[in-house]
């Protein structure tokens, strides 16, 4: 083989793989990882669902899909979220195994998903525990 | 002293007052319910989302629920696809959030037990900033405390002015098919 065919060649199956890579990563490229993301926000947990009863288009633009670190005491546990200060709902994606007790404090971090009414419940989601003291 | 016995008074009054409250209020709520949506067409890519997060309430005395679910709260197998959803059909940034407000017909809560039993619902979907009467049958069963929901039923991308563009038409289905699945505890 010529040599000029060797370079074409492999200049050809270089393309066809940078377009592969770039193809893949744009329409299969993986979901955020929450747990690796710094909170973009700290708050208390009871701030933060004032701040949505009283505005929620602005606490929405503010807050929805972005990381939040929340402190707040613990009120109520369920079998795979936790409930700070009956304010913030706080779902993890596995079970919980830690063995936090009610009334303690905490902190954690999770996407916040938005506010729901009926509960009066700010939504944080794929939340990680950060610290309970 | 008359002060300390005046005190027990008005506790045990506002005891009394908390009995009859949760005598009165039958409520039934769930908060990590389960909604799936899909609309795939044949060979291409399945187009469905779930929702693990959402909430019902159920009160026994009026037959009346109400159910909420977080649009950011619905989860693509592909990361591109939810962008989309969020971005350019659903606006969830615009509009946050689907609820559902009803009535169950003929309801008695009597009328449950192990064994599951077809309820009518009807209500309003809101959605997208349009609303949508909807009548569909639900498979209810009692379990202890525990009220369980099953059901689905279709709804059309047009009925919440949600407009699908030519270029992905086909493989979008033209019936968007959701089913629920809530497990309810009583409150």
């Amino acid at each position: 083989m010529k040599k000029r065919t060797k370079i074409v060649a492999s200049f050809f199956v270089i393309a066809i793989m940078v377009f592969g890579i770039v193809f893949y990563q744009t329409f299969y490229a993986s979901h955020r990882n929450i747990a690796a993301e710094k909170p973009e926000l700290s708050m208390m947990a009871k701030q933060l669902q004032n701040t949505y009863a009283e505005d929620f288009d602005k606490a929405n633009a503010s807050y929805a899909d972005k990381v939040i670190e929340v402190e707040g005491i613990l009120t109520a546990i369920e079998a795979s979220s936790f409930v700070l200060n009956d304010a913030v709902q706080v779902d993890f994606l596995d079970n919980i195994t830690s063995e936090i007790k009610i009334g303690e404090n905490i902190t954690i971090k999770g996407r916040c998903v938005g506010y729901d009414d009926l509960l009066e419940l700010v939504r944080l989601d794929q939340a990680i525990i950060l610290s309970n003291k | 002293m008359t002060k300390g016995i005046f005190n027990n008074v008005l506790i045990i009054f506002f005891m009394m007052i908390g009995c009859i409250h949760s005598i009165a209020a039958q409520k039934y709520v769930e908060k990590k319910g389960t909604i799936i949506f899909e609309a795939s067409e044949k060979l291409f890519e399945p187009v469905k989302a779930e929702n693990k997060n959402v909430t019902v309430i159920l009160d026994l005395e009026t037959n009346k629920i109400a159910s909420l679910a977080l649009m950011k709260g619905f989860h693509f197998k592909n990361s591109l696809m939810e962008e989309h959803f969020n971005e350019n059909y659903i606006e969830s940034e615009t509009y946050p959030k689907a609820t559902f407000r009803g009535k169950l017909l003929n309801f008695n809560s009597e009328v449950l037990s192990n064994s599951p039993t077809q309820i009518t619902v009807e209500g309003k979907i809101a959605l997208h900033g349009k609303e949508k009467e909807i009548r569909t049958i639900l498979t209810m069963q009692k379990e202890g405390d525990f009220i369980k929901m099953k059901g689905s039923f279709t709804v059309l991308p047009s009925d919440f002015n949600i407009e699908i563009p030519a270029i992905v038409r086909k493989k979008i289905a033209k019936e968007i098919v959701v089913q629920l699945d809530f497990k309810l505890t009583k409150k």
